[in-house]
């Protein structure tokens, strides 16, 4: 510990997720010395005892694989898996802002600390972003503009895709929306369930809303074939929250990758708490905190310092240091995809809960003119019954208190009932706004840190757009032929774990946080990566954009060796 | 007094006649009978004992609860605790609320009767190879 | 081709082709063989832990089996872009010794170490020398005398001989019957029509086989010596670890005099004859539609018969093999069960002419429905075999 406390590195990146390990990577790869901060635990080797925990557990949650007895650095996925949290004070990871929200949930989303971040429990949808979501303002009047276009992001959608293992459709993808690909996806696409099957034969083709419904094999990062040494997916269904046989992509890949280099140490446990600058505004030291809350303090003075630690988890960084915010922007503009569901029984039995949760999708409504009046949305189609919505257990529970039923009518009427479960569910884009933020609670967490506090509401744009996204969705229900149409309350919105803005990107450094490449306006060491750096949310999962914006930053600070080297 | 052993019989008896299904793996039958002996103690042992003279015409209310949640047991191994029988049983609940037991090993989970009624595997032991869900369910 | 060193006409060309359609038919099945034979269940000689991990080979040999069917359908559209028609037959299991050029024959075993040293032996890279393979994985030395030694040579050769051949003369057969993905489940099929999709189409063979230099930690080859790995270090770890159903070995129904009787193993108990014959029928069948989807052009109707077809594999095909392996093979056996013998009878093809073929093949799975109903009467049988039937009955050509 000491070695490496004293060794001089090129980087130092907090974080080891998905961005921080791929920066880590290639960093690591074009000769530059890197050390790896993570607050949480390395635990690779664990797979299948995880595995075996989620199976374990009636509560089967995205972070209950990873429950350990004495978490060092608490996260909100283990929160909510830990027993006796009935103190009003620690009864939330997060602090509420709660005043004059009208809607029920707050802010939902969560994340997982962890060597490999959360990723482990990420369902692994990677579609991209398409060419008018970063010109939000100049199209449609809403927004905000992003300081780079599509085009300048293609080349490094193509290398997120190949370094991740992403498997789609080339042809049925291109220009699509107007996002053209210069290359294939590097595995053809993951087979679409049964039911896309009756999707794709009755509703494929037909106008609904003035729209051409196509249902599109979902770009994913799970392997179609045995791809970077990982196997093909084998359906263990459990993608969220965790695969037991990593053919679904995770971080721990790239940091294995980026260990094998030689150029990169990596310490787990280190909660980093403060960063330290001069009257330069250099980043001059950083402290963390590691197990038995002992405080390290290492010198940054020649070295670049990479914040890679998620949209919550940067901004109580920086708040808590007082650092990089001289435009007041840090924490603001948090975003999610706000999203709601209908839920219904197909008159033809459709197995669900065999293979990957969702396998097929409906884009059609991610752009258009009505998205200057309401948000664009993007449509899954669910693979996993009713969802979080009413498992295959409630079911079965329901049957037996409210029908009496036992023996095999119970068996059959199981069967009758689930193999029917169908759902389909609409993520909005939440337009960036200022009030929606995190900012730093009195009250602090388990090792002493100030806890994030967050203020969040979704406006008219998300609420108009779930009335017609429950729409369009009912229509195409009635094409797929259902009964028992169902869709939730829109106060009662749902977060997607897609946690985006809250250090955003722009040219204006009263305005922003960070340049395009990630670096801070205030700080010249210091750049950020992931999705706090979003100027606005779009309707796609974020994180393969996040991955391009982070491979676009680290081959603008190697001198563009990375595209280089691609030719 | 029935012996141990004659009263683990029972139980897998038992466990067949409510589930109606013939092959379930006795080495889940005798945790879940080391599970209910432990929470549920004498009612328990009342309930096999019944069960073995033939009372059930005369089963009582929390009898019949027994039963349920036997039944849920083996569909979905989610151990029901008695200080939530009472909720497990209100129709106005949360369906979707889990509780926080966690078991010793995932087998009993694996063999879920669910999973086979749904025609589905347990999610995280893999339902065959790559693609399988493209089709109809083989089971 | 054995009088040969290069291939320098059509003919053969033909015939290599032929001989690659035999080869990955019979690896397909070799594989599928020892991914059936192994365990689904925790019991007394398999942890949880352990059986995500067997669960996770079988998978994995699922997945590779279903690549070899892949090159056998790329091989089909290769011979029938030169002016040939789909092959699927090949010799019974258990081969006889030098019907092949490789010095271990294809065959039908369970899960085991010299399984997959066997199965490493088809896939080897051209970069490690079979000879010495052989010699330090099996103990056997044998005299070099053929003109190819592992599956990739022999791809290289029909490669050189499409390369010997003007483009012009040798891709002479209908376009239009080319199958691509929009007719059968494989999303990589390469639709061949000239010498460059050719050339495509056999180096994604090679590749997924042996791998390339860049790419090799994905080849099959790789792929088992994973696998054998990690089972050599579970034995390691856990002495009474056996992932491995108790099956007999290549197993027969009937000696018809064409296979290497010596290694093979006849079943004696009625109910398994009937099944596997059963078996060994509807997989036939499964084999003629498919040669028939790649024969016509008829696109449109056969598009359905290619999915019937390819929905026997999952719903009726694997349950009647793992149905096998619940059913005793006989007294000889002792305690083992039966398994499926994968045997190619006497059959022809069915003819392009979609309205000809709907009725060959209605009138066979009827008869085959016919049979199955007779087995269910005369036996009380493990719930797999009721359970594919139905599934037949579910799924119209």
């Amino acid at each position: 510990m000491d070695k490496i406390k004293n060794k001089k590195y090129d980087y130092i990146i907090v974080g080891s997720g998905i961005c921080g390990s791929i920066a880590a990577y290639f960093l690591a790869k074009f000769n530059k010395t890197v050390l790896l901060l993570e607050a949480g635990e390395t635990r690779d080797k664990d797979r299948i005892e995880m595995s075996g925990r989620y199976a374990r557990t009636s509560r089967k949650t995205p972070g209950s694989p990873y429950v350990k007895e004495n978490q060092f650095a608490d996260s909100p996925d283990f929160h909510e898996n830990i027993k006796n949290n009935n103190s009003e004070k620690n009864k939330n990871f997060y602090v509420f802002d709660i005043e004059n929200n009208k809607f029920k949930n707050v802010f939902k989303s969560t994340y997982q600390r962890i060597t490999g971040g959360s990723t482990w429990h990420w369902l692994g949808n990677v579609p991209r972003f398409i060419p008018s979501d970063f010109k939000m303002n100049s199209i449609y009047r809403v927004g905000k503009d992003w300081p780079i276009t599509y085009h300048d992001l293609e080349t490094y959608y193509c290398i997120a895709e190949n370094e991740i293992g992403v498997s789609g459709n080339h042809e049925k993808w291109n220009k699509y929306l107007g996002a053209y690909r210069s290359k294939s996806f590097p595995m053809s696409e993951i087979w679409e369930c049964y039911a896309d099957t009756l999707f794709i034969k009755k509703v494929d083709g037909k106008s609904i809303n003035g729209k051409e419904i196509r249902i599109l094999p979902t770009p994913q990062a799970r392997n179609s074939e045995n791809y970077d040494g990982r196997p093909a997916c084998a359906g263990n269904s459990s993608c969220v929250p965790i695969c037991p046989i990593q053919a679904k992509y995770d971080a721990t890949v790239h940091i294995k990758k980026a260990l094998k280099t030689g150029n990169v140490d990596i310490i787990d446990n280190a909660v980093v708490n403060k960063l330290i600058e001069n009257e330069n505004k250099e980043i001059i030291a950083l402290s963390y905190l590691t197990l038995n809350n002992n405080k390290v303090e290492i010198d940054t003075k020649t070295a670049k310092v990479i914040l890679a630690a998620n949209s919550i988890e940067i901004p109580r960084l920086l708040l808590n240091s007082g650092i990089a915010n001289s435009s007041d922007q840090v924490g603001r503009n948090l975003m999610d995809h706000a999203q709601g569901y209908v839920t219904a029984l197909t008159n033809e039995k459709i197995y669900p809960f065999r293979g990957p949760l969702t396998t097929s999708g409906i884009d059609a409504f991610r752009d258009g003119e009505q998205r200057k009046e309401l948000s664009a949305f993007r449509i899954s189609i669910g693979n996993d019954g009713w969802g979080r919505i009413k498992s295959p257990n409630a079911v079965v529970r329901e049957l037996i208190i409210k029908e009496n039923l036992l023996g095999s009518k119970l068996y059959n009427a199981v069967e009758e009932k689930v193999t029917r479960m169908i759902r389909m569910s609409y993520s909005t884009e939440v337009l960036p706004n200022k009030n929606n933020r995190v900012t730093l609670s009195d009250i602090k967490d388990n090792i002493g840190i100030r806890k994030p506090k967050i203020s969040f509401n979704i406006s008219k744009y998300n609420a108009d757009a779930f009335e017609v996204a429950k729409e369009v969705c009912t229509k195409i229900f009635n094409e797929v032929g259902v009964s028992e149409l169902s869709t939730n309350d829109n106060r009662d919105y749902s977060g997607a774990g897609h946690i985006m803005g809250t250090t955003c990107m722009g040219n204006d450094p009263e305005k922003s946080v960070v340049n395009d490449y990630g670096n801070s306006h205030d700080n010249h060491n210091l750049y950020i990566i992931g999705p706090s750096v979003f100027t606005t949310s779009g309707t796609a999962n974020p994180t393969l954009t996040a991955v391009a914006l982070t491979i676009r930053t680290i081959d603008h600070l190697l001198n563009n060796k990375i595209t280089k080297n691609e030719v | 007094m029935l012996s141990k052993k004659e009263l683990l019989k029972i139980f897998y008896k038992l466990s067949i006649e409510l589930v109606d299904i013939k092959d379930l793996k006795l080495e889940v039958s005798n945790y879940y009978f080391e599970l209910l002996l432990n929470e549920y103690g004498d009612d328990f042992i009342s309930l096999l004992n019944n069960n073995y003279f033939g009372k059930k015409a005369k089963s009582t209310s929390s009898e019949r609860k027994l039963n349920g949640l036997i039944i849920y047991l083996w569909y979905t191994s989610e151990f029901i605790t008695r200080s939530e029988l009472d909720s497990f049983f209100d129709v106005s609940d949360d369906f979707n609320k889990q509780n926080e037991f966690v078991h010793s090993s995932p087998v009993p989970y694996y063999n879920g009767l669910v999973w086979k009624a749904i025609r589905a595997h347990p999610l995280g032991l893999t339902g065959g190879y790559f693609g399988y869900w493209k089709y109809k369910p083989e089971n | 081709m054995k009088y040969k060193h290069k291939a320098e006409t059509r003919s053969d060309i033909l015939t290599l082709l032929c001989e690659a359609s035999e080869i990955e038919h019979g690896l397909a099945c070799s594989y599928l063989f020892t991914a059936f034979s192994l365990k689904c269940e925790v019991d007394e000689s398999l942890k949880w832990e352990q059986l995500h991990m067997v669960k996770k080979w079988a998978a994995q040999i699922f997945f590779v089996a279903s690549e070899e069917m892949l090159h056998l359908a790329q091989v089909w559209n290769l011979l029938t872009a030169i002016g040939g028609t789909p092959y699927y037959a090949r010799p019974n299991f258990p081969l006889n010794a030098k019907y092949y050029h490789f010095d271990i024959p294809i065959s039908l075993n369970p899960f085991s170490v010299s399984t997959m040293k066997r199965f490493k032996m088809y896939e080897l890279p051209r970069t490690i020398n079979e000879k010495d393979y052989v010699k330090t994985e099996f103990g056997l030395s044998f005299e070099d005398s053929y003109d190819y030694k592992t599956v990739g040579d022999l791809y290289a050769m029909i490669k050189e001989g499409i390369k010997s051949i003007p483009e012009e003369k040798l891709f002479i057969g209908d376009k239009d019957i080319q199958i691509g993905s929009d007719v059968i489940d494989f999303p990589d099929i390469i639709k061949v029509t000239d010498r460059k999709t050719s050339l495509e189409a056999i180096d994604q063979i090679m590749e997924q086989g042996e791998g390339t230099e860049i790419d090799e930690e994905n080849s099959h080859y790789w792929i088992f010596s994973q696998i054998l790995s990690e089972f050599e270090q579970e034995i390691v770890n856990d002495n009474s670890f056996n992932p491995v159903k108790n099956i007999i070995e290549n197993p027969v129904v009937f000696n018809k005099g064409d296979i290497d009787i010596n290694n093979a193993n006849i079943l004696q108990n009625e109910s398994a004859i009937l099944i596997s014959d059963l078996f060994d029928d509807l997989y036939v069948l499964m084999m003629q539609i498919l040669q028939h989807v790649f024969l016509t052009s008829n696109k449109k109707k056969s598009r359905e018969l290619g999915k019937f077809a390819i929905h026997m594999m999952p719903i009726v095909i694997k349950p009647l093999a793992d149905c096998l392996s619940k059913i005793p093979a006989g007294s000889l056996y002792k305690n083992k069960t039966a398994s499926p013998s994968f045997t190619i009878n006497r059959h022809v093809q069915i003819p392009s002419n979609y309205d000809i073929a709907i009725i060959l093949i209605n009138e066979r799975l009827a008869h085959l429905i016919e049979r199955s109903e007779f087995i269910s009467k005369k036996y009380d049988l493990p719930e797999e075999f009721y359970k594919a039937i139905k599934s037949l009955k579910s799924i119209k050509p």
